[in-house]
């Protein structure tokens, strides 16, 4: 399971799935230097970031909006 | 209700006339005719039936119109409790604090149907804050021109297209996407989809989610760009005009990177803040000379983290508006920020019990309609 974390509100991280539906995930079940627009992982019972995955797709993100930012 | 309540006390005055008369018409017979026949005792017998119906009548109808009483205090009294110290706003603008009390009793479908529309030539610049749940939306029109700020959550989108649809907006002149936050850029897909836009204003923040990765994707498919907020830069929409008043710099959390602006239409200023926390509001005080408003859209639905009271204190709004979710899990909006809000005197309206809230400005005055 893939989540990507959209945002932090108080305890949680509000992080959307694949399907663009939503999951709040208590904050303190994420690794500490987790940050918004991270990907995150489940795997072995806890919740890791997908630092390669999560680099693909800021540099991609990067790329759009250099495009289409005046 | 004012006919139903002439009807009642119509009645209550016939009433107190007809049920004395009948009581001593009877009292009178029976003492004339109390050795006749069985027979005849029908008679006083049917008067005092009727008698016995009229005052059943008479205290259903009063319990009829103590509930109808009734009702208007609890109108009433949510409305204060919501929009706390009315008396300030009564002193300071009569026309707008009295409509309040019956703010709560208005009728949705007077809003947002098309048929209150102004006259294209009246100077009249209406702000509405859409009731969509957890997120924010607002749609400004100004004589003829309408622009959006906000969409709300994906699943907000239809919602606010309908809106808009049904306020008569067919194209927006300016539309601002405040941060790259689902719950405020979510539906934003819909409305590219849905209306001719002008201009797209969005800092240039990034966020990796889908969501915000198609929205990229459809304005580029539409041959669109987005416009980067300039500081101080001005914008004029018919009869009002509105400045940026932030992002300032680029800072590590989205939510202080969101777009703020300054609407003004006559008097009456209008602040809209998206999610700013206590970093953003320091820098937008120090950088800002004008940043009173009448309106104030509380920033990030009413969170702690921010609206500081410096940053209310110079607002110095009359009246306070919280896009927020009824029963959210982030508790929005926090108790201490509705006591600070409350210490500088304003109203405050909320989406979660107001529902939709629409100010309209003549340039002078301000009248306030909800539709909860």
């Amino acid at each position: 399971m893939q989540l990507i974390i959209d945002r932090f509100e108080g305890d949680y991280a509000i992080c959307e799935r694949e399907d663009k539906t939503f999951i709040n995930v208590p904050r303190k079940q994420l690794p500490k230097d987790a940050n918004e627009g991270d990907v995150i992982i489940f795997e072995n019972g806890k919740y890791m970031i997908d630092k390669e995955t999560t680099k693909k797709r800021r540099d991609a993100i990067r790329k759009k909006m250099d495009e289409l930012w005046d | 209700m004012a006919l139903l309540s002439n009807i009642l006390t119509a009645f209550w005055v016939l009433a107190l006339l007809v049920v004395p008369a009948i009581f001593i018409y009877n009292i009178g017979k029976r003492k004339n005719k109390h050795s006749l026949n069985k027979g005849k005792k029908l008679v006083p017998t049917i008067s005092g039936l009727l008698a016995i119906c009229l005052v059943l009548l008479v205290v259903a109808g009063g319990i009829a119109e103590l509930i109808s009483l009734e009702n208007l205090k609890t109108a009433q009294g949510s409305s204060e409790r919501i929009a706390t110290n009315s008396q300030t706003s009564l002193s300071v603008d009569k026309k707008s604090a009295s409509p309040q009390v019956g703010v709560t009793r208005q009728n949705v479908s007077s809003i947002g149907n098309g048929s209150e529309t102004p006259p294209p030539d009246q100077n009249i610049v209406e702000v509405h804050f859409i009731d969509v749940g957890q997120g924010d939306s607002i749609l400004i029109k100004s004589g003829e021109l309408a622009m959006l700020i906000d969409a709300g959550e994906i699943k907000s989108g239809e919602t606010v297209t309908n809106y808009l649809k049904n306020t008569g907006i067919s194209k927006l002149e300016y539309l601002i996407g405040t941060h790259p936050h689902t719950d405020h850029i979510g539906g934003l897909s819909s409305i590219i989809q849905a209306f001719d836009i002008k201009t797209i204003i969005m800092p240039k923040v990034e966020n990796t989610t889908k969501t915000f990765d198609e929205l990229l994707d459809l304005i580029k498919e539409k041959g669109l760009k987005i416009t980067s907020p300039v500081v101080g830069q001005e914008y004029t929409l018919d009869k009002a005009t509105f400045k940026i008043l932030a992002p300032a710099k680029k800072y590590k959390g989205i939510n202080d990177n969101s777009v703020v602006i300054r609407l003004s239409h006559g008097e009456n200023d209008f602040l809209f803040t998206g999610d700013i926390e206590k970093k953003a509001e320091k820098d937008i005080l120090d950088n800002t000379k004008n940043l009173d408003a009448e309106v104030l859209k509380v920033a990030h639905h009413g969170s702690n983290s921010s609206s500081t009271s410096k940053f209310l204190k110079t607002v110095k709004p009359k009246y306070t508006v919280i896009c927020v979710g009824e029963d959210n899990k982030y508790k929005h909006p926090h108790p201490e920020t509705i006591k600070r809000i409350e210490l500088v005197g304003a109203l405050i309206y909320r989406t979660d019990l107001n529902g939709s809230i629409v100010f309209k400005s003549d340039g002078s005055e301000i009248t306030i309609t909800t539709t909860k």
